[in-house]
């Protein structure tokens, strides 16, 4: 375990327990390896398009950190996310039911506690809050570029 | 100009172009991020039509078109539209993909980006009405039609009482042909809660 606690110096806080928690199982399994990817995220949203420019965006800040599940439709996401491991959720509000509001609401109600970063071209300012309250952790809005992606992964801390 | 129209208080009508232009300003910066070119607006205008939207994009009446639609679910009772022509549309599909596209390449890629770009332009606007006005809005997914003109506009929204465009603003995109309409069409009775709104607000 040195090996691994001198490597904790050089990564994000956040990303330490999901490491660790890969490296042992390999440790365990009697061989050392670099676990990639050691973050599965969640992309809701009934845009391909949408998912395409999301997915660019997360491969230029992860690489291969990052494991990305398409979900094009949510009632799909509903079912696997809560048991899925996921380390954050991207999703889209306007979708055909259940809508991202719905889907928001669900997956909380079921137990999963780590980051929802809502993405929508909704400007609103009724929305946005509408979304804190139903448990979202950020809200990117559409169009997505970098700066703003990155922006909402910092500020969730993944 | 219609009777509806000429009852609006002229201060009104003013602040409702100017709620229209801060849209269509939030629209077309979103264009302008998506597709790298810098997007020329038109003064939105008012109209109000009754049955016979089509008469009021003319430049549309003899092409095939893309409209990408949405409706409010609630907030106002209504639809946005954006409009293309289908060469318009491929033109812009092309950019949004980054690879060349033929009118028979519009396939369900080419139509998703469309859609994606309609829903944002949508959101700007439509949003930033919101906004100002303090009305929230809720969204149906929006739908693509690609069609010739005998239903622009309405589409299978039929209702019995007369509707209110009442926003009609053109978004060029500089450097090559591409025009594009932004509408909201409301009923007549969200129009009138709408200029209510605006008067209650200067």
């Amino acid at each position: 375990m040195t090996a691994i606690n001198n490597l904790s110096v050089l990564i994000s806080p956040n990303l330490l327990p999901y490491l660790l928690h890969t490296c042992s199982i390999t440790h365990q399994a009697g061989f050392f390896s670099t676990p990639f990817p050691i973050m599965k995220i969640a992309l809701v949203d009934d845009s391909v398009f949408s998912r395409k420019q999301l997915a660019s965006i997360l491969k230029d800040r992860f690489g291969e950190e990052a494991e990305l599940v398409h979900f094009g439709r949510s009632a799909e996401a509903v079912e696997a996310i809560p048991t899925g491991d996921y380390t954050a959720v991207f999703l889209d509000l306007v979708m055909p039911p259940p809508d991202g509001f719905a889907t928001l609401e669900h997956l909380r109600q079921a137990g999963y506690e780590r980051p929802i970063i809502v993405c929508s071209a909704d400007i609103q300012a009724t929305t946005k809050e509408r979304c804190r309250i139903l448990g979202a952790t950020a809200y990117v809005e559409k169009p997505f570029s970098k700066e703003k992606t990155f922006a909402a992964i910092e500020e969730v801390g993944l | 100009m219609s009777t509806l129209l000429t009852n609006v208080p002229e201060a009104v009508r003013d602040a409702l172009i100017e709620v229209a232009n801060i849209g269509t300003g939030r629209a077309a910066a979103a264009m302008s991020e998506l597709l790298g070119n810098h997007v020329v607006i038109e003064v939105p205008s008012l109209e109000f039509f009754h049955f016979d939207p089509a008469a009021s994009i003319a430049e549309f009446q003899e092409q095939a078109t893309v409209q990408i639609i949405q409706e409010f679910v609630s907030g106002l009772q209504g639809r946005a539209v954006l409009i293309l022509s289908k060469q318009g549309a491929i033109g812009v599909a092309d950019r949004l993909l980054d690879e060349e596209l033929n009118e028979e390449a519009f396939g369900p890629t080419a139509q998703s980006a469309i859609l994606e770009l309609g829903n944002i332009l949508i959101g700007g606007l439509t949003g930033s009405l919101g906004n100002v006005l303090g009305i929230s809005l809720t969204y149906a997914p929006p739908e693509i039609q690609v069609r010739g003109d005998e239903h622009l506009l309405i589409g299978s929204w039929h209702r019995s009482e007369p509707l209110g465009i009442i926003v009609k603003a053109a978004l060029r995109l500089e450097g090559c042909d591409i025009s594009s309409y932004l509408a909201i069409v409301l009923s007549t009775e969200s129009f009138n809660f709408l200029t209510q709104k605006l008067q209650d607000a200067i």
